[in-house]
């Protein structure tokens, strides 16, 4: 125990350090990071525990980011309400994104999540005079999140690692309660799951909402700290780094998700040098990892255990 | 205008559908749903491009070239990372189909640049006049392309013994194992053909809508839209759905006062797959994804 104490405090003391010791772009690739290990952790949330495939990751993510930034823009809303205010734009979403999914599954439901996710975008540039259209728009600088402001990468570092470190908790909490058991139990059997009980419609809509809460969430964070924001950001590609970042990370492990989010970030900022070698290193890893490491690599110790599936004959 | 938008649709539909053809064979073979098709396509399309445009290669020659390239690739790929997940969890199966997008998509990138490419027209002729309205000559070859494809691939599944086993594969692995079709051999054939029917699309419309990595990732999405309508497991609906969702896009680009493309692919999608999951053209499916 006095053990694991010790790397907590380790390791928390080295997250408190980290933003002093580094530039000021390594922050705001840090707060990336982070905001994008909070969506891999919303998304584990459906695709890990609750077995249903989702590409609508981007679409809460843009919506979120979109709500909080015109609501103080244009409507004068305090920041923390207008964060708020994306949660429950993307919590709206999420359960009615829900829906369809109790009757599609699969390949079906990843079509039908992908569709969404391109959608947004297209309404964000249908509505420019709430969102800019394609100019983009911006988060008014005077915007403060209890006094601080998020402009400021080192604060905005910190309050993203204590949300994250929430949501982590959330999710270790849900894990071991009901909801996370009923998850996984739809997950593993859906005929099994009903018939001893579980509302299976009643739990993947919750599970959609809960997951749109928390991608909103962190669409809102981010609208302050990028400042500014363009619809092209959120393009077909960003919903598919979110689920690979999962799938690379570790599907159905929340410690997984967070290494997935900052895997997705981190690689094409080693290889930026490279023109696009990091879509290559990235596609590559998420096919590696799928034939030879199932758990992602949060899963790493039974690295190779997969690879029998190579030689198993069809 | 409605006209000549219903015109402009087909077209741009003739080429969803020649994608679509190839999402709908491979999803029968193997149940999956390639969401590399778009990458594949596009790779395959900048070797056309440089065949033609570097090597110096005529026209016909270095488009029946990569058409070979396409097929012994479509095979590579389902040989070395698709068959080893093909039966597990369809997250997975997607999961490889967006791996394989990601590199395909980097590899395009990285060997042509993001620049736009004017790839060669297959014709300069002017194309026909019908009742005031100009066909240009590329878009009756796109049409023509469709044409010769329905009928190559009916021709393969209905009259052949490999097309035979094909559909034997299709209707259920298991017994056609049974029966001595060598099924994996079916799968990579299927994306094989696939690969063609991607390769010939791109290098059909890659005249009309330019060259880059990304290009035609917009277009195999609504080749999606295409076979969801249509539905995953028909031929036909390939087809229809194509032509279906091309017109569409022509009417809703033309008449709407903002882009909403995506808005109606996406209403389209959820209104077919929540009333009607198996398509509008195909057979009930009993299981496979389907609730």
């Amino acid at each position: 125990m006095s053990k694991r104490v010790a790397w907590l405090v380790v390791g928390a003391a080295l997250i408190a350090v980290f933003p002093w010791g580094v530039g000021s772009y390594v922050d705001y690739v840090a707060c990336l990071a982070l905001t994008y290990s909070l969506i891999t952790v919303s998304l584990n949330w459906v695709m890990g525990y609750a077995g249903q495939i989702t590409l609508g990751q981007g679409g809460f993510f843009a919506v979120g980011a979109y709500v909080a930034t015109c609501a103080v823009a244009h409507y004068g809303w305090a920041l923390p309400a207008a964060i708020v205010l994306s949660a429950v734009a993307t919590g709206v979403l999420g359960l009615l994104l829900g829906v369809p999914a109790l009757r599609l599954q699969g390949h079906y439901l990843a079509l039908t999540t992908l569709f969404f996710s391109l959608a947004v975008p297209e309404v964000i540039m249908a509505l420019p005079s709430l969102t800019g259209g394609s100019n983009g728009i911006n988060m008014p600088g005077t915007a403060t999140l209890f006094g601080l402001h998020l402009s400021n990468l080192r604060a905005a570092f910190y309050v993203l690692v204590v949300l994250l470190v929430a949501i982590i908790l959330v999710d270790r909490t849900m894990l071991k309660s009901k909801l996370g058991r009923a998850f996984m139990a739809i997950r593993d059997s859906e005929t099994a799951a009903a018939s001893v009980g579980i509302p299976i419609a009643v739990y993947k809509i919750m599970a959609f909402t809960a997951s749109g809460v928390v991608a909103g969430l962190a669409g809102g964070l981010y609208a302050p700290i990028a400042g500014y924001l363009n619809p092209a950001t959120f393009d077909l590609w960003l919903s598919i780094y979110f689920f690979a970042a999962l799938i690379v990370g570790g599907l159905g492990n929340v410690y997984g998700a967070v290494i997935g989010g900052i895997i997705v970030i981190a690689l094409p900022q080693l290889f930026s040098q490279v023109q696009n070698v990091s879509n290559i290193l990235f596609g590559g890893i998420l096919v590696v990892v799928l034939l030879a490491l199932p758990g992602g690599i949060a899963d790493w110790p039974r690295l190779g255990t997969g690879v029998r599936w190579l030689r198993r004959p069809r | 205008m409605l006209a000549t938008l219903v015109v402009a649709g087909l077209v741009a539909g003739a080429i969803y559908a020649l994608v679509g053809l190839g999402l709908v064979i491979i999803y029968r073979t193997s149940q999956v749903v390639n969401f590399a098709q778009g990458d594949v396509s596009t790779l395959l399309t900048f070797v056309g491009f440089t065949l033609m445009t570097q090597w110096g290669i005529p026209y016909l020659a270095a488009f029946a070239l990569t058409l070979v390239i396409a097929f012994l690739f479509g095979i590579l790929v389902e040989r070395t990372v698709i068959r080893p997940v093909a039966a597990r969890s369809p997250i997975v199966a997607v999961g490889v189909t967006l791996g394989v997008a990601l590199v395909l998509n980097g590899t395009s990138t990285w060997r042509w640049g993001t620049q736009v490419q004017s790839f060669p027209a297959p014709t300069s002729a002017a194309g026909i006049t019908v009742g005031g309205m100009t066909v240009s000559g590329g878009s009756l070859v796109i049409l023509g392309a469709l044409a010769l494809s329905v009928v190559a691939l009916v021709t393969l599944f209905g009259y052949t013994r490999i097309g035979l086993a094909m559909r034997a594969t299709s209707e259920d692995g298991n017994a056609a194992e049974l029966m001595g079709i060598n099924v994996s051999a079916i799968s990579g054939l299927s994306w094989g053909l696939a690969a063609v029917l991607g390769a010939t699309a791109g290098m059909l419309v890659s005249p009309a809508i330019t060259l880059t990595p990304n290009q035609l990732d917009l277009v195999v999405i609504r080749s999606f839209a295409a076979v969801v309508v249509g539905g995953f497991t028909s031929t036909l609906g390939a087809v229809v759905g194509g032509l279906f969702i091309g017109v569409v896009e022509s009417i809703v680009a033309g008449y709407a006062p903002a882009d909403l493309t995506n808005v109606a692919m996406f209403v389209i999608v959820l209104v077919v797959l929540v009333f009607r999951p198996q398509g509008l053209l195909a057979a009930e499916e009993t299981r496979k994804g389907l609730v």
